[in-house]
């Protein structure tokens, strides 16, 4: 142990609870300690060990029973593209009228408007993601 | 609470919902999920098959009867380990001595690769140590939260200890796992 301040932080680290998130000030030490960061991932990882007898993968069972249907991509296109050329038109427009107000806002309203159209789209079709992503998990 | 838990949990109370009123088949999925569990706590306590399995029916008639009272405030495996508990607890069949499941060397995790297994057998004598001179009430405590998943909070509502007390038994014994695991950090 390199000093007293990793020492209090793996303190910190095992009082922790069961899926409790980190804290900020201990995610901060571990990015610049390699010991600490090692001995977090060796504890967390025995944790999950110490429990999968247990709990024998109990959402790869679920997601095996979720049927997943085919995604309508149709109807997402048709928007995306819908919601560019809003985009570009409304680029032009600003460019023209030359207002740093205006674009300032409608900017802020596209940036919006994109992150709704994402979360959407994922949370339309989490059970095609979750069922994909499930295929990438260690 | 992770995505995993959300889905189990809401998993669980569609179940616990369509058993209610009336799909027994429900009940039966549940049974499948948390089988295990419940026999793994009762070996710990009856030390022989024929009454674990005894112990496993009785806690599921109980939580087949008593599932209409079932609230969302705790999770169903909360609630089940808990008529668990007690029912070892109370039982006239039981073992006088708990025995830990961190002694039971034939517990492995069978899709685990020999490097996790390593990890998790490091885990179990860690838990070992760590009970070992403990009474029986807070040695299960740490063996909720190692082995069954639970939170401090899930520990307490299912043996009625303190959640501190409960807190420094498992830091204790997350201690000794430290210092078990050292040869994988220093490598």
């Amino acid at each position: 142990m390199k000093n007293e301040k990793c020492e209090k932080i793996m303190d910190e680290f095992l009082s922790l609870d069961k899926y409790e998130r980190i804290p900020l000030r201990i995610t901060l030490h571990l990015l610049t300690c390699r010991e600490c960061r090692s001995q977090v991932h060796y504890l967390t990882l025995a944790e999950k060990y110490a429990s999968s007898p247990i709990r024998p993968h109990q959402i790869k069972d679920m997601l095996e029973t979720i049927e997943v249907k085919p995604v309508s991509m149709t109807k997402w296109i048709v928007s995306g593209i819908l919601m560019i050329l809003l985009m570009v038109i409304f680029g032009i427009f600003l460019n023209k009228i030359d207002r740093t107000g205006f674009a300032i806002i409608f900017n802020i309203m596209f940036g919006v408007l994109v992150t709704v159209y994402c979360a959407l789209f994922v949370g339309t079709n989490m059970d095609f993601f979750l069922k994909k992503s499930s295929k990438f998990r260690l | 609470m992770n995505l995993e838990q959300s889905l189990i949990r809401l998993r669980d109370s569609a179940l616990i919902k369509s058993t209610v009123s009336g799909n027994q088949k429900s009940f039966g999925k549940l049974v499948s999920y948390y089988k295990k569990r419940i026999h793994t706590l009762g070996m710990s306590f009856f030390k022989n098959e024929a009454d674990t399995d005894d112990f496993v029916q009785e806690v599921f008639i109980k939580a087949y009867q008593n599932l209409s009272s079932f609230r969302s405030e705790s999770s169903f495996p909360t609630w089940l380990t808990s008529i668990a508990y007690n029912t070892a607890i109370n039982s006239k069949n039981r073992r006088k001595e708990y025995l830990p499941i961190s002694d039971e060397e034939n517990l492995e995790g069978k899709d685990l690769t020999p490097e996790k297994n390593h990890i998790r057998k490091a885990t179990m004598l860690a838990v070992r140590e760590a009970v070992k001179n403990l009474p029986e009430k807070e040695a299960v405590c740490v063996e909720l939260y190692f082995f069954y998943d639970n939170t401090h909070a899930e520990i307490s509502e299912i043996t009625g200890l303190p959640v501190n007390t409960i807190k420094s038994h498992i830091f204790r014994a997350k201690k000794i796992l430290r210092e078990n695991l050292r040869g994988y950090y220093e490598e």
